[in-house]
């Protein structure tokens, strides 16, 4: 089967292609305990980096108490068949709405940002196209894939080609503004990259600084994420231990290490590096109430249905309500950029958990249902 | 060095109404030679905060001087060679890489804008496929500028302020052009503004990125950097830079630099820009063909006090009074303005005050400082 090449997507469901790995044996996961949902985990990684292909996987467990162990399985690096740096640093992609939905919300707690005030207070004109105007679509119906505004990363960029690009945000706004909207402010959902660039833009505007500047002010160290960061312009390396991530550019190179990018065209739609245990810092940060208070955090777990994703997913204000096969429902906003993919998610009491893989699910595994990494997930926290 | 009143190589255009009062600063115990002497009076007479140079002779020599002080409230020694907010001398810096991209043929000196951001320039009397790269780099684009939008309000309400380079651009958009591009020169810094934009179309690269690595890093100018988003300070040592606000002049040396951008947001120092100016005149920047067309220019009577200035392509002319005209640019943000200038047989000089004038006599008396340096 023709390989596609990969397209310049961040999302949370797989929408890059990859050729299937061959990985002859991999190392076994490797945790420091053995508990039910440890062995879950363990079990869950080595599945992913052996039947499943993926080069590596980490997870990372952290208990209602905060206690966090952390799992590896596979190569940190295909070439050299190195380990995998155990809680080591990956591009989290669209995770980074979290933030910048958090930031947001923060501002409409302290009265500089009104949910369902138009896009148009806070960017005047801005916002103008076919059957788009900035008028009509709210602060809310942005956080929440309402807006019917056309996705920029749905315009076929060829990764490849754009992987060391940089790309002004104004930039990634034009290429969405030169399309249609695909509905009527209000009317249905669909998830787009180009909301939570004009949610930066907002931020931005209200408090006059550079929005990675405020997700590291406001929640990067109020959360006290060590291992998390905003990368600057034109950084293109990830600065600490990390797992090397992998593309296909076609079958006969199955894995072209893409771990250097111009991250940019994420923006504040999904810039972020960050490592599977810092996730669940912030999420037990988000839910235990240290960077909202509890209007604007009922807000953002307010969930409404969002078709196109899997169904026991709805999606709220940066932040996805899972229902796990189990019954139990999670918290959570994983993402795709070409690369890597993590989920991630936190139980009502507390207990959360964050998966990554250094490489994009396949065509084939993308369409399954559950798909590799989630089933793992939901594995782990019905465990 | 543009100066519009008394002010402005670039940043900054402000009604300075309020003198400085209590400067405690004392000239620098020096040799007494020309150039000390002219600093000092700047210091005693202009009511400078402090004042920092570097000459650069023929031969590569470089003297530096300083006077008054670099902190109003310590009285500290203004630092040898101090780091400043170069201003508007970026656009020299911008101009060079998109020559340099000339000569590589990626970009076209007469094509138009739109070639190279599609539709971004329309406006009143604004059309990008009417406005050429050359026009940018000559200030002939017809184009307002930003600044007197954006302080409006007055300096404090956007010192802190981060500013995208295309809300830049937005403001000029909004205001109908000054006459058809060609026409004529009228200084504006969104015209570097797109200069960045346009490298950064065309080599994929923040335009940041591409001046460390093409000019800053090819030179080993160790004192230079392009400012990481949201930085506010000045790393290294640094005079505190002033501003004539009210009755007490307000220390502006912590500024949010992006209003500036591939107009003048660079930090550096008066031998970096020495060296700069040098290197660029005699050729290690640019292939023969772009140098020549960098120094091709057109009248631009208020780009300084004498009113005989002209300007290239982000180079303009300072006529000397001991006869011919050097190679200069100049920059005035909040709290720095630097004058400098590289002669035709290659003596340099830069002299920075770390205050805005807060009169016509103290800017004149700063163009003549730089003067003296380059015909003593």
């Amino acid at each position: 089967m023709p390989t596609r090449r990969p397209l310049a997507r961040i999302g949370v469901t797989s929408l890059a292609v990859l050729a299937s790995f061959s990985i002859a044996c991999s190392p076994l996961a490797e945790g420091a305990e053995n508990s039910t949902t440890g062995s879950a985990m363990k079990d869950g990684l080595h599945q992913l980096t052996t039947d499943a292909g993926f080069p590596a996987a980490l997870g990372s467990i952290r208990d209602s108490n905060g206690k966090t162990r952390d799992y590896v399985s596979g190569y940190g690096d295909l070439k050299d068949k190195t380990k995998v740096p155990v809680d080591g640093q990956v591009r989290i992609a669209s995770a980074s709405k979290m933030f910048t939905s958090t930031v947001v919300l923060q501002l409409v707690g302290e009265g500089r940002i009104s949910l369902d005030a138009p896009v148009e207070q806070y960017l005047p004109g801005l916002v103008r196209g076919d059957g788009i105007d900035g008028r009509d679509i709210t602060v809310h119906q942005l956080l929440q894939h309402t807006s019917g505004l056309p996705d920029y990363t749905q315009i076929a960029l060829d990764f490849l080609k754009i992987q060391h690009t940089y790309m002004e945000p104004r930039e990634l706004l034009d290429i969405a503004l030169a399309q249609k909207a695909v509905f009527a402010p209000g009317t249905s959902w669909r998830y787009s990259n180009t909301n939570y660039i004009l949610l930066g833009l907002i931020t931005q505007k209200v408090t006059g600084r550079p929005i990675g500047e405020e997700i590291t002010q406001r929640v990067i160290k109020r959360a006290d994420l060590r291992h998390t960061y905003w990368p600057g312009v034109g950084e293109q390396k990830i600065r600490d231990d990390h797992p090397h991530a992998y593309t296909s550019a076609d079958d006969t190179h199955p894995h072209v290490d893409i771990t250097d990018m111009d991250p940019s065209w994420g923006w504040s739609a999904g810039q972020m590096v960050s490592t599977p245990s810092d996730v669940n810092k912030f999420l037990a940060a988000l839910m235990g109430g240290t960077l909202l208070k509890p209007a604007q955090l009922d807000q953002m777990k307010s969930a409404i249905d969002a078709p196109g994703f899997p169904p026991n997913w709805q999606y709220g204000l940066g932040l996805m309500k899972i229902t796990l096969s189990c019954g139990d429902v999670v918290y959570g906003h994983g993402g795709d950029i070409p690369g890597t993919e993590t989920r991630d998610a936190i139980t009502a009491d507390g207990t959360a958990v964050t998966i990554s893989v250094t490489a994009l699910p396949t065509q084939k595994q993308g369409e399954s249902q559950p798909m590799p990494v989630d089933k793992v997930l939901d594995d782990v926290l019905c465990s | 060095m543009r100066t519009n009143a008394f002010l402005t190589a670039g940043l900054t255009v402000l009604a300075l109404t309020t003198g400085l009062t209590g400067i405690q600063a004392q000239a620098t115990p020096a040799k007494k030679d020309t150039v000390q002497q002219t600093l000092d009076a700047l210091v005693s007479d202009d009511d400078f905060p402090g004042t920092l140079a570097a000459v650069r002779d023929t031969r590569g020599r470089t003297r530096d001087y300083t006077a008054g002080v670099s902190d109003l409230d310590s009285g500290d020694r203004v630092p040898v060679n101090g780091r400043v907010r170069i201003a508007s001398n970026t656009k020299m810096f911008t101009a060079t890489v998109v020559l340099q991209l000339v000569g590589e043929g990626k970009i076209s000196l007469d094509a138009p804008v739109d070639t190279y951001l599609p539709g971004l320039l329309r406006g009143d009397g604004i059309d990008g496929r009417e406005i050429t790269v050359r026009h940018l780099l000559q200030h002939t684009s017809g184009l307002v500028d930003y600044d007197d939008k954006f302080l409006a309000g007055g300096y404090p309400a956007v010192q802190h302020r981060h500013f995208e380079p295309r809300e830049l651009v937005d403001a000029v958009l909004a205001e109908k052009a000054l006459w058809a591009p060609g026409t004529k020169f009228s200084y504006s810094n969104a015209n570097y503004v797109l200069a960045g934009l346009i490298v950064q179309k065309v080599t994929g690269r923040p335009i940041g990125e591409e001046i460390t690595r093409r000019v800053i890093r090819k030179l080993g100018l160790r004192d230079t950097y392009w400012p990481a988003l949201g930085d506010q300070t000045i790393h290294g040592p640094h005079p505190h830079g002033y501003f004539p606000t009210g009755a007490e002049p307000a220390d502006v040396t912590e500024q949010d630099p992006s209003m500036g951008w591939a107009a003048g947001q660079l930090v550096g120092t008066p031998r970096d820009l020495n060296t700069f100016m040098t290197a660029l005149l005699d050729g290690k920047l640019l292939k023969p063909a772009q140098l020549a067309e960098m120094q091709k220019t057109v009248p631009a009577p208020d780009f300084d006090l004498t009113g005989d200035a002209t300007y290239g392509l982000g180079l303009g002319t300072f006529k000397l009074s001991c006869g011919g005209v050097a190679w200069t640019h100049g920059g005035d943000a909040p709290g720095y303005v630097t004058r400098n200038a590289v002669t035709e047989n290659g003596k340099a000089a830069t002299v920075v005050v770390t205050s805005n004038a807060a009169s016509l006599e103290a800017a004149q008396d700063l163009e003549k400082a730089l003067d003296t340096a380059l015909c003593r």
